[in-house]
Formats: C-alpha cells, sequence, structure tokens
C-alpha cells in the first residue's frame, strides 16, 4: 500500500524532463489511442504494442514498479482468457475457438496496454505536479479541482489506512486472535474516513476552497521535446481515430 | 479601543447533548493582543475557535473586527481570520506545499507570481522555506503544522485563532514559532496546552472550566488554576 505514495515521480526516464501538462496530456492521449485503435489487423496490435512498449521505455518506471504493474495486470485481465471458451461474439455463439481466443486476447491486450500506459505516466509525474500540470491544460476549471481533490484526498486517506494498519499489526491483530480486531476495522476505517471528511470540509469552508484554486502563471515555454512529443502523440491519436473510422487500414 | 474578537454571552450545545459545551462565555482580545485559551480535555476550547469562523451554531453573539459571525457575513469574517486547525493535515489541500500557501492570496486576486513569492517568505520565516516545492506527503506532522500555519499567516488576517500550533513542533521550533507570533500585528486567540509557549507567546490568559471562563494576567496562575489550587473566588470574573 506504500506503494501508492513511491509510485508517484519513481520513474527516471527523459519524460520527466518535460512540462507537467505535456506528460499529463500525452498520456491522456495514448491511453485514448489505445482504446480507439482495432485490434482486428496485425498492424493494430503492433501499433497499440509499440506505443505502449516505447511509453515505458521513456518513462524507466523502476524493474520492481514494473513487476508489480505486471502481477496487478494478470490479476485484472487473466479472467477474460479463462473465460474464453464461453466468449460470445455479437450474436452469434457458433465461432472457431481460435476467434474467441484472438477476441479475449485483444480485450487483455488492450487493457493490459492502458494499464502499463497509465502507470508510467504516473511514474513520470510528482504528485506535486499535478495540480500545476492539470491547470495548463484547457479543460473546464471545475474538473480539475474535482481531479485535484480526489487524488489528494485519496493520498490522505490511504495515509490514514496506512496508520490504521500499523496500529492493527502492533496491537496484534493478525493470527487467530486477530480476527476480533480484524472485524473492528471496517468501523474504525469508516468513522475515521468521516470525521476526516468532515474536518476537511470545514477546513475547506474556512480557506474558502473553490475554483479560484486552480493557478496558472501564463507564462509557460514549450521545449523542442515537448513539442515533439505532443506532436508524435497527437499524430499516433489521430491515426488510431482514422484507423477506427475505417478511413485508413 | 474597540476590540478586534469579541464574544458575548455566547452558548453552544451540539446536536443530541443534552448540556451545553459552552456556556455564558464572554471575552474580548484587543488589537495586537495575543491571549492564550487554556482548559482541560473536552473543555471547549476548538469549540470555541469554530464558533468563531461560524462552524458551529451558537447563541450570544460574536464578532471579529467588529463584524458579526453570522450568515450573511461569514465569507468577510472569514477572510479577515487566519485559521490554525489542531490536525494540520486536514487544512492542506493541495499535493504542492507553495501553491497550498499560496492559496489564500490567489483567492485575493493577488497574481500567482506574487502570491508564491509571498508565500516563500512566509515559508521562511517558519523555516521550512527548503520544503516549498515538495509535497505534503513527503513530510513530518512538524513540518505539515508549519506549512498549515504558513497558509493562515499568508494573507496577514487581522485575526488569528491557532488551535494547538506548538502541538507538533521540536524545541526550537517552538521558540522562532513564538518569536515570529510575537512579531506580527494580528490579534491572536491561541488554545493550547503548552504553558511554556504560551507565556512566551502571549500577554493574557483565559481558563475554559466548568465554572466559566477566568482570565488570569500571569501564565503560571493560570496553570495553577487550571490544576485547581487557586480557588476561583479568588480570580476576578471577566468583565461582560
Amino acid at each position: 500500500m506504500k506503494d501508492v505514495f513511491t509510485f508517484w515521480g519513481c520513474g527516471k526516464g527523459p519524460l520527466k524532463y518535460l512540462h507537467a501538462h505535456i506528460r499529463i496530456l500525452s498520456g491522456i492521449l495514448l491511453v485514448g489511442s489505445c482504446l480507439l485503435i482495432p485490434l482486428k489487423s496485425v498492424i493494430g496490435i503492433v501499433f497499440i504494442s509499440v506505443a505502449a512498449t516505447c511509453w515505458c521505455i521513456l518513462a524507466a518506471m523502476p524493474g520492481k514498479m514494473l513487476i508489480r504493474c505486471a502481477i496487478v495486470s494478470l490479476i485484472l485481465f487473466f479472467p477474460f482468457l479463462l473465460l474464453t471458451p464461453w466468449m460470445t461474439i455479437g450474436s452469434s455463439t457458433m465461432i472457431s475457438m481460435t476467434d474467441r481466443i484472438a477476441q479475449a486476447g485483444t480485450i487483455a491486450l488492450r487493457s493490459i496496454c492502458c494499464l502499463f500506459i497509465a502507470a508510467s505516466t504516473i511514474a513520470v509525474l510528482a504528485i506535486q505536479d499535478v495540480h500545476r500540470g492539470l491547470a495548463y491544460i484547457p479543460i473546464p476549471r471545475t474538473f480539475v479541482v474535482l481531479i485535484v481533490q480526489l487524488i489528494h484526498q485519496t493520498m490522505l486517506l490511504t495515509e490514514e489506512t496506512l496508520r490504521i494498519i500499523q496500529v492493527l499489526r502492533l496491537r496484534g491483530a493478525s493470527g487467530v486472535r486477530g480476527i476480533r480486531v480484524l472485524f473492528s476495522f471496517p468501523i474504525v476505517w469508516m468513522v475515521r474516513m468521516l470525521f476526516r471528511a468532515e474536518r476537511t470540509a470545514a477546513a475547506m469552508t474556512v480557506r474558502g476552497y473553490g475554483i479560484e484554486a486552480i493557478m496558472t502563471d501564463k507564462s509557460i515555454q514549450l521545449t523542442i521535446a515537448d513539442v515533439l512529443t505532443i506532436i508524435g502523440v497527437s499524430a499516433f491519436f489521430v491515426a488510431s481515430v482514422l484507423m477506427r473510422l475505417r478511413i485508413i487500414a | 479601543m474597540n476590540p478586534v474578537i469579541e464574544f458575548k454571552s455566547v452558548n453552544i450545545r451540539y446536536p443530541g447533548n443534552s448540556e451545553n459545551t459552552i456556556s455564558d462565555a464572554s471575552f474580548h482580545v484587543h488589537p495586537d493582543e495575543r491571549v492564550a485559551l487554556f482548559g482541560l480535555n473536552g473543555s471547549g476550547k476548538t469549540t470555541l475557535l469554530l464558533a468563531a469562523v461560524g462552524l458551529v451554531p451558537f447563541t450570544g453573539s460574536i464578532s471579529i473586527d467588529g463584524m458579526p459571525v453570522e450568515k450573511k457575513n461569514f465569507q468577510k469574517t472569514r477572510e479577515r481570520t487566519g485559521f490554525l486547525f489542531n490536525i494540520p493535515e486536514d487544512q492542506i489541500l493541495f499535493p504542492h506545499v507553495l501553491d497550498d500557501v499560496a492559496y489564500g492570496l490567489i483567492r485575493k486576486g493577488t497574481f500567482p507570481k506574487a502570491a508564491h513569492k509571498k508565500a516563500m517568505s512566509v515559508l521562511a520565516a517558519l523555516g521550512v522555506s527548503d520544503i516549498a516545492e515538495c509535497s505534503p506527503f513527503q513530510l513530518s506532522h512538524g513540518q505539515r503544522q508549519r506549512i498549515a500555519l504558513a497558509g493562515a499567516l499568508v494573507t496577514d488576517p487581522s485575526v488569528l485563532l491557532l488551535d494547538e500550533p506548538s502541538s507538533a513542533l521540536d524545541p526550537r521550533g517552538k521558540l522562532s514559532l513564538a518569536d515570529l507570533l510575537c512579531a506580527i500585528a494580528s490579534s491572536i486567540l491561541i488554545a493550547t496546552h503548552d504553558v511554556d509557549f504560551a507565556s512566551r507567546t502571549c500577554n493574557r490568559f483565559l481558563v475554559l472550566c466548568e465554572n466559566g471562563l477566568r482570565e488570569f494576567h500571569n501564565c503560571r496562575d493560570a496553570e495553577r488554576y487550571l490544576l485547581g489550587s487557586i480557588s476561583a473566588e479568588s480570580h476576578s470574573e471577566i468583565p461582560h
């Protein structure tokens, strides 16, 4: 669970030196491309695999984190492959096993690529960059405020949960004798979260938290690397849209 | 001289409670005065501070900077108040230290560059300018407390309400915070258990207990009264 904190900004690759909003925007466009690109042809599969691999290499996530991502993707998406024998495509159930494997495989591949791209983007983004990065992306301020608070409060709740877990460990909540304590965990957790939410709401009220929270200096100068990255990723996104619309093969 | 903080016959009762948490509390804080508020656990120190910014319903009257604390004035009174909550993490609302401290100024319309510059100077005064670019999640409890305090100080509020400001600070941090609070031109009300910090910082001391509020001009007397070694009768009631 501590990985939630260490994951942000753990990447050491060249992507880390781009402006925060370019990193976020590129990550979003790449995930969007992976969702759009049709995987019925080999070219689609190659496209999506190369894009995800390149993004991971450029992020240079530590090996330990890569392994953890692989484990998570295995846990999340392996069940798709297990369900292959019962898979239907459209209204037809009379399809060959190869088609079924291909269908399950493309779902798994698409999901794994999205997961790795998202993880790599987070790995090259320190948590303190999120707010400023999002502020420069032309999206509604209310949305940015919500996203920033969502991330910030999730981190706070994770921290609080970690503290409760430490207390449970310290007070011997393990083994058979610990089961009783473990049952009380959800109650303790929920009450603490509610109190924290109440206190945070009070602090927001006193500090007048609102959409003014999104501050931009306007005086940001993009580097050549920023421009090249956004052009490359945008081109990939456009290509995937065209492929989805069958304008190009 | 008109008081900056004024409580007149304030009663506070939480929903579901049969008794008042605060009964008939009256006191005032004049400009540039620094007042410590002592009390046992659960005596209502935090409640009193929360009432001053309209976060707890009360009867009686409270005014901040001559303005009554009531629904139509909440925004104005809060803008004039710097508030430090007793759990600093609750009031840090940004994943970036400098952005969080500068927020109060940005909200008032200061340009981000100027706001960040002022925020840096406040952080430097609190001895934590080196963590300005960090995330609060990388910091200790004491550092977070200083950041929360910096966020309260950055707007130069006319009133400062501080709930346990020294609870997570090391001895050096307490000394520098006391010196800083003595140097600023705000009226300060501090709810604390830290007698040494209060005696260094404040020039008047209030004790909140079952008998109501008592006023002292000597910190040690206030402490002794709190511990019950001085009888309540030997001290003057605060004039209403």
